[in-house]
């Protein structure tokens, strides 16, 4: 049945990334710091009143996310464009979009895993008080980076085999992601506060329009540009 | 089009003679819509005179609509047909778009500034013009960033049909947004008095996009088929270098 | 009316950037006609 075959397939490719990574925690480590760097950045820039900074909290939050999560996408990729192993993948029998699929759970995984470190430092440095609606808030946590690893594989895909590198993969991904963010901040800022004229459901609805869609299209669109 | 070699110049020069109406025709057009609009329009009672800046800024900000959606549609023929010529409209669009969408904000912050005070309202229609800005930047930096012409189109039109498909979203969640942390409401811009000169000025604009596009459209062919023809020599050559 | 400034504000930028965008499509009309000149002579030079 090929529906197994791909979705082993998947499974190879993510499994493959996830050991390399693991096996360098260093970038993981990098990553996670970095995370918490920008947390604590924000928190000296916006000023030690708390009323304040905890009334911003979830939109740095998220920024942080953003500003950290974006060098894992093209670290992705580096492993087979160093190797030129991209050649010997494309010449495996099978869909395309498996490729894709395996590289955006392993960075979804990877992202999932810094936020496990950041969204504990954020809680002490904003003091902010966990809400009785937590596992909502887990699940918009969940969708914004569902959203956010679908097109940072996606344009990391092109982006890592150009030669701005660095600068090409915020410039082409965070305006598509401003819609994830609002939506992310807004119900995180809801929820943190028990969500009291009930925002939260619009929000989680339009996150979750945001990854449908846009996982669709770049499963659709990734055979165009991942090829040689 | 098939292009042999001598048969190029022709048709190259029978487009640029076409065009040229359209290089002259496009000023006086506008500066007719201008001036129609003007005549017709009486001082608003709240705005004062301001309204006129509507008559650059809305046509603006709707051609600017309008390239970028010529960009998804080109995207999405030259993936399916994968003709090079879908690319270089794209990407024509795509440069005429991204300075128009300049345009619109500039003009709507000369607007905002004597209405509000402010250079910049985060007003929806505003805020999602400034994102639909920095997506053609982004699109355009591909591919100014990637020189093999085949992939660059390729990768042109997946990154354009993904941008133009988040334009409604980016407008849907700011607006949600901004209806959520209201403060000040959006300019009218259609009233009756001044919908003639908006349509009028709105086609004049649309001429004027056409001008830019087939323009542009047209250089880019120039130059690429140019380029083919300058690496069949060296090829049919051997390594002849021009 | 103070108001006036920025209207005409508007038009002139609006002018400007539209003959400045005219301006440079002629300049690259111009780059892109040379580069097809040169073309064809290399192609008719080299068929020789």
């Amino acid at each position: 049945m090929t529906w197994r075959a791909e979705a082993g397939r998947v499974g190879a490719i993510a499994w493959k990334d996830l050991t390399a990574e693991r096996r360098t925690k260093a970038n993981f480590n990098a990553v996670a710091f970095l995370g918490m760097l920008v947390l604590l950045l924000f928190g000296f820039a916006l000023g030690p009143d708390t009323a304040t900074v905890r009334g911003v909290a979830p939109g740095i939050f998220w920024l942080a996310v953003l500003f950290s999560g974006v060098l894992a996408f093209n670290r992705s990729y580096q492993l087979e464009l160093e190797g030129g192993a991209l050649e010997s993948l494309l010449l495996y029998p099978g869909e395309r979009w498996t490729i894709f699929a395996g590289k955006l759970l392993a960075n979804l995984a990877f992202l999932l895993l810094v936020e496990v470190v950041i969204v504990p430092v954020a809680v002490v440095l904003y003091q902010l008080a966990v809400p009785e609606q937590w596992p909502r808030l887990l699940l918009v946590l969940f969708l914004g980076t569902v959203g956010f690893a679908t097109l940072g594989t996606f344009y990391a895909a092109m982006a890592s085999r150009s030669r701005a590198r660095e600068v090409l993969l915020p410039l082409l991904l965070f305006p598509m992601l401003v819609p994830l963010l609002i939506a992310a901040a807004e119900a995180s800022a809801a929820l943190l506060e028990g969500d009291p004229m009930g925002n939260a459901g619009t929000w989680i609805r339009l996150l979750l329009a945001f990854d449908v869609v846009f996982l669709a299209s770049a499963i659709l669109a990734f055979e165009h540009v991942i090829e040689v | 089009m098939e292009a042999t070699m001598d048969a190029a110049r022709a048709p190259e020069v029978t487009r640029r003679t076409r065009f040229s109406i359209l290089a002259w025709l496009w000023p006086v057009v506008l500066i007719a819509a201008q001036v129609y609009a003007f005549a017709i329009s009486p001082p608003d009672r709240d705005m004062g005179d301001l309204q006129k800046i509507m008559y650059v800024h809305v046509p603006a900000a709707w051609n600017a609509f309008i390239s970028f959606f010529i960009v998804f549609i080109s995207s999405i023929l030259y993936l399916w047909k994968r003709d090079e010529r879908h690319d270089l409209l794209a990407a024509s669009a795509a440069e005429v778009g991204a300075v128009l969408t300049a345009l619109t904000l500039v003009l709507g912050s000369i607007w905002g500034r004597p209405t509000w005070g402010v250079w910049w309202t985060w007003d929806a229609r505003l805020t999602s013009t400034a994102v639909l800005f920095l997506i053609f930047v982004g699109y355009l930096s591909l591919r100014a960033f990637t020189d093999e012409p085949e992939r660059r189109a390729r990768w042109s039109a997946a990154v354009g049909i993904l941008g133009a498909m988040n334009v409604p979203i980016v407008y849907m969640s700011v607006r949600w947004w901004r209806t959520l942390h209201q403060v000040q409401s959006s300019p009218s811009t259609v009233d009756s008095p001044y919908a003639w000169g908006l349509r009028a000025n709105a086609i004049a604009f649309l001429i004027v996009l056409i001008y830019f596009v087939r323009t542009r459209y047209a250089a880019a062919r120039m130059e690429r088929e140019a380029e083919q023809r300058l690496d069949a020599a060296a090829l049919a050559a051997g390594g002849y270098n021009a | 009316m103070r108001e006036w400034r920025f209207v005409i504000a508007a038009y002139v930028v609006t002018w400007v950037v539209l003959i400045g965008y005219a301006v440079r499509l002629f300049l690259v009309n111009r780059r892109v006609t040379a580069l097809h000149d040169e073309s064809v002579r290399v192609v008719s030079g080299a068929a020789r």
